[in-house]
C-alpha cells in the first residue's frame, strides 16, 4: 500500500463521523439564515413595499407591549392551546382505556380511530367549515333533531374559538390516544400483581401505581401538543382566516396577516420571536421534565 | 352482584367505544357523503342521507367540466396540483433519505464533538413557528429567483422532512446491537460492507416507514406549498384555499377535493400503522 493512499484511508477513517453526518447538517443549516434573517430583522422597519429597513432597536417590540391586538392574540393563543390540550389529552386517556380492554374486533376499532391524525389539518378544517355551516350544516341539523338549538360555529364571535378547538381535537385527539395506548401497554406487570395481592382499590392502583409510571408518556404527549397548539396555523386559517373580528386570531395568523397582508414584515418577525421564545422555554422546561420522570420510572 | 356489575361497565364501555368511532369516522363519512351529491342535494336542508349518488363533483375536480353546463365550477388544475404535490414531496423525502440515512448512521454509531449539540439543534426545528423560517425564505427566494420554483419548494419541504428523519432513524440504528458489526469486521467485511450486508437489511423496514411518514407529512404541509408556490407549482393541500371564496355554490366540489387530497395520506398511513407512534414522536415512545 503506497504512503498516499494509507494516508487518504486515515482521513477517512478518522473523519468519517463527521462525513457522514456533514451533508445533512449543511441541508438544515439552511433552516438558521432564515431564522437568524428572522430574529435580526425583526429590529428593523422592513416593509416590503414601503421598502424600508432601517435599524429601530426594540421598537417593534415596544410596539408590541402598547398593542391590543398583539394582546388579544396572545390569550386567544392560550386559550386555544389550554383548551385543544385539555379535550386531546383527557378524551385521549378515555380512548385508550376503551381501546385496551379486550372488547370485540379491537384491532379494526384501532385503525379507524388513528385515520383523522394522518388527516392534512388544513383540510380536516375544511371538512368541519362544511359541517359547521350555520344553515344547511349537518351539526346544526343533528342538533335539532335531539332537540338542542344550533350554533354559528365558526361564524359565531363567542362560539369560533371552540368550534376550532374542536377541529384541533379531532385531528390530534388520536395522537394523545395512541400514545398513551402504548405507554398502557408497556405497563410492567409486576406492581399490579403485587397490588392485587394487597386487595388496593383500583382508584388508588391507578393513581398511585398507573398515574406515576406513565409520566413519561403524558410529559410526552404535553409537550408535543402544547408546543403544535401554541403556533398553529394551518386548521385556524383554512377555517376562520382569525376572524370573525379577531375571535380565533392567534399570534401565528396575527403574524401572516402583518407580514402578508400589511408587508410589514419587520413587525410580524417581533410577533414571531416572542412567539418562539415562549414555545423554546416551555418546550425546555418539558423537555427536562420528560428526563427527569424518564430516569426514574426506567432508572437510566 | 359482582357480575352484573361487571355488564354495567361492559355496557358503559360499548357505549363509550361507539361514542369515539362516530367522532372519528362521522366527519369523514359526511364528507364523502356530501362530495357524491348533486349540487342542489348537498345545499338542501334537511341534510340527505338517501339520494341518487353521482361521481359528477369528482369529474368536475379532476377533468375541470362544469356541471352539465348549469353551474359554475372553479377553473382550478388539480391534477396538476395533485402532480406538483407529487413531485415536491418526493423530491424532499429522497434528498432527505440521501443526506439523512448517513447522517443518522454517524449519530447512532460514533462519538464526536458537539454530537448531541447538532442532534437537539435538529428537533428544536419542530418546534419552531413555521412562519419565522418561512417569511424570510419568501423574501430570500424572491431576490435569488427561487420563488415558486421546485427546487425552492423542495428544498423548503426538506427543511421539515430531514430532521425528522435523522431523528427517527438514529433510533432505528441504534435498535441494531453494534456487536453485530464487530463480528462482521472480523469476518473481513470492509465498513461499506458492513454497512450494505449486515444494517441495511436490518434497518430497511425502518428506513421505508420513515420515508412514508416523511412523504404523510409533506403532503399534509400546507403553509410551506401556500406561500411558496406560484400557481403553476401549487401543490394539492394549499390549493384547497382556492374553493373556499366559492363555498356557497360549490360544497360538491370542495368535499370531493378534500376527499381526494386525504386518501393518499390515509392509505399510506395504514401501511406502517405500526411505527405511527414512534413516528409521531420522534422516536420518544416505542410503540
Amino acid at each position: 500500500m503506497s504512503v498516499e493512499s494509507r494516508s487518504r484511508q486515515s482521513f477517512w477513517s478518522k473523519n468519517i463521523a463527521w462525513l457522514l453526518f456533514m451533508p445533512a447538517f449543511i441541508l438544515t443549516a439552511g433552516i438558521l439564515i432564515p431564522f437568524g434573517y428572522s430574529v435580526v430583522m425583526s429590529f428593523t422597519d422592513f416593509n416590503l413595499t414601503a421598502g424600508t429597513s432601517n435599524f429601530i432597536g426594540f421598537g417593534n417590540y415596544i410596539k408590541l407591549a402598547k398593542d391590543p391586538e398583539f394582546w388579544n392574540a396572545l390569550k386567544v393563543t392560550i386559550l386555544f392551546t389550554i383548551g385543544a390540550v385539555a379535550i386531546e389529552v383527557g378524551a385521549g386517556f378515555a380512548s385508550a382505556y376503551l381501546l385496551n380492554l379486550g372488547m370485540r374486533g379491537q384491532k379494526i376499532w384501532r385503525t379507524l380511530f388513528l385515520l383523522p391524525v394522518m388527516l392534512p389539518p388544513a383540510v380536516a378544517a375544511i371538512m368541519w367549515k362544511l359541517m359547521m355551516a350555520p344553515i344547511q350544516g349537518v351539526f346544526n341539523y343533528l342538533l335539532q333533531l335531539v332537540g338542542l338549538p344550533g350554533s354559528q360555529w365558526l361564524g359565531g364571535s363567542s362560539s369560533a374559538l371552540f368550534s376550532v378547538i374542536l377541529i384541533d381535537a379531532y385531528v390530534f385527539m388520536p395522537f394523545a390516544g395512541m400514545i398513551f395506548l402504548a405507554g398502557v401497554q408497556n405497563l410492567p406487570k409486576e406492581p399490579y400483581e403485587a397490588a392485587a395481592v394487597d386487595g388496593v382499590s383500583s382508584w388508588f392502583t391507578f393513581r398511585r401505581l398507573t398515574i406515576p409510571l406513565l409520566k413519561p408518556v403524558i410529559l410526552i404527549v404535553l409537550l408535543f401538543r402544547i408546543m403544535d397548539c401554541l403556533k398553529q396555523f394551518d386548521i385556524i386559517y383554512a377555517a376562520t382566516k382569525g376572524g370573525p373580528a379577531s375571535a380565533t386570531m392567534t399570534i401565528s395568523v396575527q403574524a401572516y396577516y402583518h407580514s402578508f397582508r400589511w408587508t410589514n414584515m419587520g413587525y410580524a418577525f417581533a410577533h414571531l420571536v416572542i412567539l418562539w421564545a415562549i414555545v423554546y422555554a416551555l418546550s425546555y422546561f418539558l423537555v427536562g421534565q420528560w428526563r427527569k420522570a424518564v430516569s426514574e420510572v426506567h432508572g437510566y | 352482584m359482582d357480575g352484573e356489575r361487571l355488564t354495567l361497565g361492559k355496557v358503559l364501555s360499548a357505549v363509550g367505544l361507539v361514542i369515539i368511532m362516530l367522532w372519528t369516522i362521522f366527519p369523514l363519512y359526511w364528507v364523502f357523503n356530501m362530495s357524491i351529491q348533486t349540487p342542489i342535494d348537498v345545499i338542501s336542508y334537511p341534510p340527505k342521507f338517501v339520494f341518487d349518488p353521482t361521481l359528477e363533483n369528482y369529474s368536475v375536480v379532476l377533468l375541470g367540466k362544469s356541471w352539465l353546463g348549469k353551474y359554475e365550477t372553479v377553473q382550478t388544475d388539480f391534477p396538476r396540483y395533485f402532480l406538483n404535490s407529487l413531485i415536491v414531496c418526493s423530491g424532499a423525502v429522497i434528498l432527505s433519505m440521501l443526506v439523512g440515512v448517513p447522517a443518522a448512521y454517524s449519530l447512532a454509531r460514533y462519538n464526536f464533538r458537539g454530537k448531541e449539540n447538532f442532534a437537539f439543534t435538529l428537533l428544536s426545528f419542530r418546534f419552531a413557528p413555521g412562519l419565522i423560517v418561512i417569511i424570510p425564505l419568501f423574501v430570500i427566494f424572491r431576490r435569488i429567483g427561487f420563488y415558486g420554483t421546485y427546487y425552492g419548494m423542495i428544498f423548503a419541504y426538506q427543511l421539515l422532512t430531514l430532521p425528522f428523519s435523522v431523528w427517527l432513524m438514529r433510533g432505528f440504528f441504534e435498535d441494531i446491537p453494534p456487536e453485530l458489526e464487530y463480528a462482521a469486521r472480523i469476518d473481513g467485511y470492509s465498513w461499506w460492507g458492513v454497512f450494505r450486508k449486515i444494517d441495511l437489511p436490518l434497518i430497511a423496514p425502518g428506513i421505508a416507514a420513515t420515508g412514508i411518514l416523511s412523504f404523510i407529512f409533506a403532503w399534509n404541509e400546507f403553509l410551506f406549498g401556500y406561500i411558496l408556490s406560484s400557481d403553476a407549482t401549487r401543490p394539492v393541500t394549499p390549493s384547497l384555499m382556492g374553493f373556499i371564496s366559492y363555498e356557497q355554490v360549490l360544497w360538491g366540489q370542495m368535499a370531493a377535493a378534500a376527499i381526494i387530497t386525504l386518501l393518499p395520506s390515509v392509505i399510506l398511513a395504514i401501511f406502517i400503522q405500526r411505527y405511527l407512534v414512534r413516528g409521531l414522536t420522534f422516536g420518544a415512545v416505542k410503540g
